[in-house]
């Protein structure tokens, strides 16, 4: 706990004046020098080896999910889980936190995170109405997430191929050039959020934060928020940062070296997140561990859990907006309206075309759907995020090589029994009309309405999938940590 | 009054009653004479002053309007109707005749195997700068076709014809050609009048798309407003410290490598729209 010099109240950090506040007697200090005071003996420990530099703090642990969150105040309880939306008074106990190297402190206030929130809720026109009540909204809980922020240095030659295209008759000339040259660039706090139980795709979200505002961490930032843990390890995206600097140095020798202008540059085929290229030197040097601020709001709703992120830097928000299925059919029923009046309007479809575009739409929903499933199935995998990846590990051969891991059940994504005939008839209905329009050319009118009107249903039965999906999606499933406290009936 | 007395009464009420009716038979069936004799000694009912008739031959008749020089023409190559349903139809075309020829064609042959190309051809060949409608029955491919230019082309647009294709295509499919051309006629004269013509399948099918539309389209609009929007390398860079020097720049030349390939004989692309006219059709 930060101690008030003055009172001896609890001192909390304020992002509005960026100074250490008592909320008791008033009196504010400058965080910084806060902590060398309070901290002196602690600062002459760390400074002789890296192992000792740490920091005393409470960790709360949720009975539920097992979800861990540090704070620097010992006289408070959690009474809900962010992770997991349970409302439990957490596990708490005293340790020792790593201290991380850097920190950009909360320069937005709750109200100002509200505000960002409503802000983008209100675009939402679907979001069930208890996302936007006082009471979800007033959940905000300032959590420091932690990253990693990588410094990448370039220098040496450089060995790029260009070329030059040329038309001669019926030939194409193409000049093959090497171009080269020294770089010397470096790129500093390529940032990287370090927890698993904060989703890389929230993190990407949030980004970027400026981390020219970063400070030497100090204890005292912390007071009146919680952290989260670093559980994810350096190294993870050690190439993925070395890879990003890499190409946008192959973009700027592109755009800033007039002697290259005229050629174009071969790039080297690669995902981003397989390292640099070979052109040139691009590497990682270091990896600096930083907390970031986030306001996190988390709403539990049966088994499914939203998450509402906002950064504590620059207001940015990134949200899960389900949806309400009545409203969406409401607004559903007046945009069909007015898509009806400018139908009417200016269009009259022969009774071919209603077939093939009620044939299209439906095949639409039947595309949509099976995209859905695809990112449901990557999104509970944690397929797509190297975080979690690197925590739940690889499963190895006994080559030591990476083996397929078995198909993980994933009943979020799975089609039930009429969802699988919906599709079945709709693949059939498609195959008869086609062969309706392009083949048995049918002269009267009434099949293709009738096949209209299946098509029609078969669409509204699949529809009714994809607005399952999409709030499975919008959504996420409760957490289980691996770690103390996790409780799997949860 | 005694029970014979009352049957006298109703023998007279019946007597009474008789004569009447027996008088008011005869009136009526006076009126019908006399209707159908006025009937036939006056003027074919089409026939009004303005319109003579041109050139009649077994399938062919052509009547002028005095006035306007606009024609009307049916051309029955395919032999569909009797002469007197082709009497009957002129009176229907002459109403749509106010801003331009009207033409009534059917063909057993069609060199083009595409209705529309052969309206367009023959429309062209009969009157290739004046507004006019015509309506093709192709026996050929099986299609009735609408085809309208000039001032006709406004009203007349596809998507109306479509709707009178629709309206009468089961005639056609039917047999009933006479019944076919005449209601094109009078629904073609209704449009020409501003009036509303009847398109029921036309509301359903609109309002059954738009709500599959409605239902499609907010769909993206609640993943386009939930979609997180990830920085620009732009801005990931402005947020991290970073410096970038580029010295000695030097192209080398390597090699030179030749592909053959030849140039695309380059066909010109689609004419633009000839401008004013349309077209609207069904099969039968």
């Amino acid at each position: 706990m930060i101690v008030c010099p003055s009172c001896g109240a609890n001192l909390k950090f304020d992002p509005q004046k960026q100074r250490m506040l008592c909320e008791f007697c008033g009196s504010d200090f400058d965080p910084k020098e806060f902590d060398v005071k309070a901290d002196a003996q602690e600062q002459q420990i760390t400074e002789q080896t890296e192992e000792l530099d740490t920091y005393d703090v409470t960790v709360f642990t949720c009975p539920q999910c097992g979800g861990e969150l540090m704070s620097v105040d010992n006289n408070t309880a959690a009474a809900f889980c962010s992770f997991c939306g349970a409302s439990t008074i957490l596990n708490s106990r005293i340790s020792k936190g790593k201290r991380p190297e850097f920190i950009i402190p909360f320069s937005k206030t709750k109200e100002d995170c509200k505000e960002a929130y409503l802000k983008i809720v209100r675009r939402a026109l679907f979001i069930p109405r208890e996302y936007k009540s006082k009471e979800c909204i007033d959940g905000f809980r300032g959590i420091y997430m932690p990253y990693w922020s990588y410094d990448v240095k370039q220098s040496g030659p450089v060995g790029l191929k260009g070329k030059t295209e040329s038309r001669s008759g019926d030939y194409i000339i193409t000049k093959h050039y090497r171009l080269s040259g020294e770089i010397d660039a470096t790129y500093e706090g390529l940032s990287y959020d370090a927890s698993s139980s904060f989703s890389d795709s929230i993190s990407e979200a949030l980004a970027p934060y400026d981390v020219k505002q970063r400070v030497p961490f100090e204890p005292s930032f912390m007071s009146g928020f919680y952290a989260d843990i670093a559980d994810v390890d350096k190294s993870i995206y050690s190439k993925e940062a070395s890879g990003f600097a890499y190409d946008r140095s192959v973009e700027r020798i592109k755009s800033e070296t007039p002697e290259f202008r005229k050629y174009t540059i071969e790039d080297e085929s690669r995902p981003a997140d397989k390292g640099p290229g070979t052109a040139f030197s691009s590497r990682t040097m270091k990896g600096h561990s930083s907390m970031f601020p986030v306001w996190f709001m988390s709403y539990r709703n049966g088994d499914r859990i939203t998450y509402a992120t906002v950064n504590g830097q620059t207001g940015k928000v990134a949200a899960d907006l389900p949806i309400d299925i009545k409203k969406y059919l409401l607004f559903s029923g007046v945009l069909a309206l007015i898509i009806f009046a400018i139908l009417n309007t200016f269009l009259v479809l022969t009774p071919k075309a209603v077939l093939i575009a009620a044939s299209i739409l439906t095949i639409a929903v039947f595309v949509i759907n099976a995209v859905q499933r695809s990112t449901i199935k990557k999104a509970v995998t944690g397929e797509d995020d190297k975080g979690i990846q690197s925590v739940k590990g690889t499963p190895q051969n006994a080559a030591g090589g990476k083996k397929k891991a078995p198909e993980p059940d994933i009943p979020e994504a799975k089609m039930n029994s009429l969802e699988k005939i919906t599709l079945f008839c709709g693949i059939g209905s498609v195959a008869i009309a086609a062969l309706m329009i392009f083949f048995l050319h049918v002269v009267h009118d009434m099949p293709y309405y009738v096949m209209c009107i299946l098509d029609a249903i078969l669409f509204a039965l699949s529809f009714r999938f994809t607005l399952k999906n999409y709030n499975i999606m919008a959504t996420r499933r409760l957490p289980q940590f691996d770690r103390k406290g996790g409780d799997d009936r949860a | 009054m005694t029970g014979r007395e009352v049957m006298t009464v109703r023998k007279v009420d019946f007597i009474k009653n008789h004569i009447f009716v027996k008088a008011m038979s005869f009136i009526m069936a006076a009126g019908m004479v006399m209707l159908l004799m006025g009937g036939l000694t006056a003027v074919p009912v089409w026939a009004d002053d303005s319109y003579t008739v041109e050139q009649e031959e077994d399938d062919y008749v052509l009547c002028k309007n005095r006035d306007s020089g606009y024609e009307i023409l049916i051309d029955d190559s395919a032999d569909l109707f009797t002469e007197s349903e082709e009497n009957d139809l002129i009176p229907y075309m002459i109403n749509c005749s106010d801003g331009g020829f009207v033409m009534l064609v059917t063909i057993a042959d069609n060199k083009y195997n595409d209705a529309y190309d052969f309206c367009h051809s023959y429309y062209r060949s009969m009157i290739p700068e004046e507004s006019g409608i015509m309506f093709l029955i192709d026996m050929d491919t099986r299609e009735l076709r609408f085809y309208s230019e000039g001032s006709y082309h406004r009203q007349l647009t596809a998507d109306v014809m479509n709707i009178i294709s629709d309206n009468i295509y089961k005639m056609a499919h039917n047999g009933d050609y006479h019944a076919c051309a005449r209601e094109a006629f009078v629904e073609v004269a209704d449009v020409l009048e501003g009036k509303k013509i009847a398109a029921p399948m036309k509301f359903v099918s609109n309002a059954c798309l738009a709500i599959l539309l409605a239902l499609i389209i907010n769909y993206f609009i609640a993943r386009g407003v939930s979609k997180a929007v990830k920085p620009s390398n732009n801005e990931i860079l402005k947020s991290i410290y970073s410096t970038f020097e580029f010295r000695n720049p030097k192209v080398t030349f390597l090699n030179q490598t030749k592909t053959y390939s030849p140039r695309s004989s380059g066909s010109g692309g689609g004419g633009g729209g000839g401008g004013g006219h349309s077209s609207g059709g069904h099969s039968f």
